[in-house]
């Protein structure tokens, strides 16, 4: 699960184990993530995508496992790692009568920073008007505040939890172009999301956690390759389904009166070509479904289990 | 290092913190001005009938002053021992020999008949007398110039009972433990104004300050921690020593301005009264309350490292100090549960002896200030060790 090879890891997690009381919050975690990764870490709410976050960066304390952020053990060196990352919450609260420029500016003195920062830059490039109280700020705008505090002192790392939540499609879209040239410059970016086309669009790898268990930690390619995506084909007319399951790639293939409704999991040369002999009214691609994803590892789990003779108790 | 979370914080809060310092200014303005109608009631009181007055201008002294009527210049100046000494004379007042007897009886002499001493024979509207005699009711009887009896009038009866109220409080405190132990069991002399300020400013200051300080430290943390705003600030990297010290700090600092505002309050009624200042007084009962505002500060943050939901550690703080202010009161009641008070900071912090004395007690400064320290030592040590919830 190492990340490339010959750069020193920016996030390394060794068994991390986290329990509340009883309670499990993540069991046996583990992931590295090099300079310059877009890492995505996919998982449903309630999954131990929270709980890995605020133990990379010392809001919680591990029960086990090693954690280094930037070299440093977050245990040890809470404060500094949180200075040198800029983090992101998944629900980015502001209690104040403040302006968002006066709370962006008070945050950045608070970080003792004193070169540049990019508040007026990425305000723009976000719409945030930076005169009105935050107190008044609805989701998506206090969610832009978020973003703004996150990239204004230029860290070298960034962790996000879950985003783009509340922001609206253009500034989602917006945030992914930010995303990819923070990337251009080497920069680090770590974040969770349970949404899938997001991981999908901006992501090198990705870690998919499940009940507080990493199922997978794949590159992207690999990623899409087991998991797959959706065609949804609307036929002129009713069509056999049988002979696209002979295709190489393709699986899971249903049909609904004239609809065909198939899972791809490699290039679709090899459906177009036959799509080419029949009329086509209409055609989609839809992401598979969170679910979904983790039937198909599930799946591929329990054939290794019972190939090595284990028992399944999922 | 710029201290960015205390200047902010300070300055977020600084509205809340005016009015809250008008209002302890006014507060302690209101106090002072009521003094003098207090002193003027209590420490020399009167009772004004229709057209007679009784005064004690000094102990056991009194001064009975009465109109003038037209048509009456004769005044015969009356005290009895008991107010139903008068009834029978009431009803024979214009009797002839009665006033004939009146007319020769000498001052200080007594109308053996009913009970009825002679203060004053004269045509005058006063008379001092010391009561030595214990006499508790008073009337005048008013003559015509010509003796005629038939034409004689009296005023009203004025009696000592309308005079008890300063013994009558007195009482009123030894009747009533309770109020004598929230007043901290020590009576001063209430007719004075350092006493009168003991009894009616500091008896309740220290609870407003332990509330309101004690709140002011849960506020600290668990506040952030509720609205989740704490990820956000402890994100920029500050250590969670430096968020709490700081933190406090503005509490300190809002302790020192409210301490200054109430006595700003106090000095400023004390000149409006125009008395002398008591600066002595007022300078040591405020100073010796730092400890004990500082105890109730770190009882305040300790309480905010554990408890994450506000209003449950609202619940918990305000118990904490009411708990601790019934220990007081009990402790002043009985001697049984006089050991109690130990166990109250609101011992340490005896407004009374600091205005009165003009003195530390070291124990009062000690006890409270190692509980702070500790306490606030044990705030910081678990706040390292504490898991930020989501």
């Amino acid at each position: 699960m190492a990340g490339r090879t010959g750069n020193k890891p920016v996030i390394d997690i060794a068994g991390l184990k986290k329990y509340y009381g009883k309670a499990r919050g993540v069991e046996n975690v583990s992931f590295r993530i090099s300079p310059g990764e877009i890492f995505g870490f996919l998982g449903p709410n309630g999954a131990g995508k929270t709980t890995t976050i605020r133990t990379i960066l010392d809001y919680i304390r591990p029960t086990a496992g090693k954690i280094k952020v930037l070299g440093m053990d977050p245990q040890l060196q809470g404060a500094e790692v949180r200075r040198k990352v800029g983090y992101l919450p998944s629900d980015f609260t502001m209690s104040s009568r403040m302006t968002a420029g006066e709370y962006l500016y008070f945050l950045l003195g608070m970080m003792d920073h004193t070169g540049n920062n990019r508040i007026e830059e990425l305000s723009e490039r976000f719409n945030l008007d930076l005169t009105k109280r935050i107190k008044d700020f609805s989701r998506g705008n206090r969610q832009k505040v978020g973003l703004v505090s996150a990239f204004m002192h230029s860290p070298k790392l960034m962790i996000m939890d879950e985003p783009s939540t509340g922001l609206d499609p253009l500034m989602q879209q917006e945030f992914y172009k930010l995303l990819l040239e923070e990337k251009k410059k080497g920069n680090t970016i770590f974040l969770s999301s349970h949404i899938l086309s997001e991981v999908d669009a901006i992501c090198d790898r990705v870690a998919v956690i499940r009940e507080g268990e990493l199922v997978a930690v794949e590159t992207m390619g690999e990623f899409k390759k087991k998991t797959g995506r959706l065609m949804i084909i609307d036929f002129r007319d009713a069509i056999n389904p049988e002979i696209f399951q002979r295709i190489k790639g393709v699986s899971d293939v249903k049909s609904e009166g004239n609809r065909l409704v198939l899972t791809v999991f490699s290039n679709v040369d090899g459906i177009i070509k036959l799509l080419a002999k029949h009329t086509v009214d209409e055609l989609t691609f839809e992401d598979t479904s969170l679910e979904h994803v983790f039937l198909k590892y599930y799946g591929m789990e329990e054939v290794q289990r019972e190939n090595s003779g284990a028992g399944v108790n999922k | 290092m710029k201290k960015q979370l205390f200047i902010t914080m300070l300055k977020e809060s600084r509205r809340g913190l005016l009015i809250f310092s008008i209002i302890m200014i006014l507060y302690g303005l209101l106090i002072v001005s009521i003094f003098p109608s207090f002193e003027k009631s209590l420490s020399n009181p009167s009772f004004e009938g229709s057209g007679i007055k009784l005064e004690e201008i000094e102990n056991n002294k009194f001064n009975l002053t009465w109109d003038f009527k037209r048509g009456y210049p004769n005044h015969i100046a009356t005290g009895a021992v008991s107010v139903f000494t008068y009834a029978n004379f009431y009803l024979n007042y214009t009797d002839f020999e009665l006033t004939d007897d009146l007319a020769e009886l000498d001052i200080n002499s007594s109308l053996g008949e009913y009970s009825i001493s002679i203060l004053y024979n004269g045509s005058g509207n006063h008379v001092t007398f010391n009561n030595t005699d214990n006499y508790q009711a008073f009337l005048v009887v008013y003559i015509t110039g010509d003796w005629n009896i038939s034409n004689a009038t009296i005023s009203e009866i004025v009696t000592l009972d309308s005079l008890m109220a300063k013994g009558a409080f007195d009482e009123y405190l030894k009747d009533n433990p309770m109020m004598e132990g929230m007043m901290g069991g020590n009576i001063v002399n209430m007719y004075e104004l350092r006493g009168f300020l003991v009894l009616e400013f500091f008896s309740i200051w220290p609870l407003v300050m332990a509330i309101y300080f004690s709140i002011m430290g849960l506020s600290s943390i668990t506040k952030n921690v509720e609205e989740r705003s704490i990820d956000v600030l402890m994100a920029t990297g500050y250590t969670r020593d430096r968020f709490l010290v700081e933190k406090t700090q503005v509490i300190l600092a809002k302790f020192v301005i409210i301490s200054i505002s109430a006595l700003l309050g106090l000095v400023i009624g004390t000149m409006a009264i125009g008395r002398p200042v008591p600066w002595a007084g007022f300078i040591f009962a405020f100073v010796g309350g730092i400890p004990f505002g500082l105890a109730f500060i770190a009882i305040g943050c300790l309480a905010s490292v554990f408890i994450n939901e506000y209003k449950r550690g609202l619940g918990i703080i305000m118990g904490a100090v009411f708990v601790q202010y019934v220990f007081q009161i009990v402790s002043n009641i009985s001697t049984k549960a006089e050991f109690l008070k130990w166990f109250s900071m609101f011992t340490y912090w005896d407004a009374g002896e600091l205005m009165i004395d003009e003195k530390f007690s070291l124990i009062n400064i000690i006890i409270p200030l190692v509980l702070a320290i500790v306490v606030y030592m044990i705030s910081l040590h678990y706040f390292r060790k504490k898991e930020i919830p989501v």
